[in-house]
């Protein structure tokens, strides 16, 4: 289970007892077109905030300048078997109440389901399930295959 | 006992960085060029027609601490120089060649600064700490170390900053909340750095041609000479896991930071 709460400049994130949540962003490429490899971050906590500004308290930090999508996905042990539930969020227009605001909910298939983003002949693979990681592999490996997609010569 | 009160240009800290004495860091991103072989398509029909090697730009975050790096990033800092700070969502970006670190200002009883700093008198040699800008036994005795917050820099002792969540060899993140949501392996992290107990092997001078340490007057005697390192070693579990040190040159009087 995960559940957020846009609050001010806060949005505060709930999950189940023994979850841990990672958060991060959807499409890892900042406002100068450079692929990112992140380090999701972690929270072992079942109540925490997450922000962007830096100047607030909260528990996470947001540092990406885009607004670009984030997301917060949750994991857990049932029985054998893992689990994840995830939100995704987005900074909310000016003017609003909130600075975030949440876009889409993702249960345990959505995390899961292969996505692809194609372009020319590169296929980019992922899953959210895989930011639920305490290693970056997959981070470098996306961002690596990013940069490629971007650097695609056409003649 | 020579008991120095703690200012920025003791440390060697510019004016205009003074302020990041209040920040952690919160991450750090490196620019990473490499080479990618990447396809070369042909736009009218959509083919690939070759391969090519292209040197291609992307960046690596490495998260709120990467050990052996925090204390160039503090040298430089010392100075001013190679970086360009601006402000970012409340915080700051400080800008270098090869990448950027994200600070922002500290939260209540979260350490953003700790630093060593030593005189002498002769051959007796003074170990001034000052933790959050107060001399290190007077800062304890007020403050109970376990209700700050620890993100503890491994090489923090003379550095600004600058942050302090642990990314651990696997990756993952340790951020120092409380005990109960630790990881084990790192809640003797705060027990163990105990600076005020005189038997506590986290911090001590142990390279020293006469170590002899006074606790009382936070002094040791030396020989004409010879070359003093404090060392900041933290052991949890028994094994040491970090170091840092600082060095001061007893001929020339000059105070070295590790870089």
């Amino acid at each position: 289970m995960i559940k957020a709460t846009p609050k001010g400049d806060l949005l505060e994130i709930e999950v189940s007892p023994g979850s841990t949540t990672y958060i991060g962003v959807v499409f890892p490429c900042g406002s100068d077109n450079i692929p990112f490899a992140q380090i999701p971050e972690s929270s072992v906590r079942s109540k925490f905030t997450v922000t962007d500004r830096l100047d607030i308290a909260a528990d996470e930090y947001l540092i990406h300048e885009e607004n670009q999508g984030f997301c917060a996905i949750a994991t857990w042990l049932e029985g054998a078997v893992r689990k994840y539930a995830g939100i995704v969020f987005s900074k909310a227009p000016q003017g609003s109440e909130n600075r975030f605001v949440v876009t889409e909910e993702l249960p345990h298939e959505a995390c899961v389901l292969w996505r692809q983003n194609k372009v020319g002949v590169t296929v980019d693979n992922w899953r959210f399930s895989d930011l639920a990681n305490v290693n970056k592999s997959e981070e470098i490996r996306r961002a690596r295959m990013i940069a490629v997609q971007k650097n695609t010569v056409y003649i | 006992m020579n008991k120095v009160e703690y200012s920025p240009d003791i440390l060697g800290i510019i004016p205009e960085n003074v302020f990041l004495e209040d920040c952690v860091m919160v991450s750090r991103m490196n620019y990473k060029p490499e080479i990618l072989t990447v396809p070369v398509i042909e736009s009218s029909s959509g083919r690939v027609v070759r391969t090519e090697k292209k040197q291609c730009l992307w960046m690596e975050q490495l998260g709120a601490q990467s050990l052996g790096t925090d204390l160039l990033l503090s040298g430089e800092l010392r100075s001013g120089v190679n970086c360009e700070i601006e402000p970012f969502n409340g915080g700051y970006k400080i800008k270098f060649p090869t990448g950027y670190y994200v600070v922002r200002p500290r939260k209540e009883k979260e350490f953003s600064s700790i630093h060593s700093y030593m005189t002498k008198d002769e051959t007796k040699v003074y170990n001034n700490i000052f933790i959050q800008k107060m001399f290190y036994s007077d800062f304890l005795l007020t403050n109970p170390l376990s209700q700050w917050r620890m993100p503890f820099s491994p090489e923090s002792m003379s550095s600004f900053a600058v942050s302090w969540q642990m990314i651990d060899a696997n990756g993952g993140k340790w951020e120092c909340v409380s005990p109960a949501l630790q990881k084990p392996a790192y809640t003797p992290r705060l027990k163990h750095f105990a600076i005020l107990d005189a038997s506590a092997s986290s911090v001590g001078i142990v390279q020293a041609n006469a170590p002899g340490y006074d606790v009382g007057s936070h002094s040791f005697q030396v020989t004409p000479g010879c070359k003093i390192r404090l060392v900041f070693i933290n052991s949890p579990l028994g094994a040491k896991e970090w170091e840092s040190w600082s060095e001061l040159d007893l001929d020339s009087g000059e105070i070295k930071f590790k870089l």
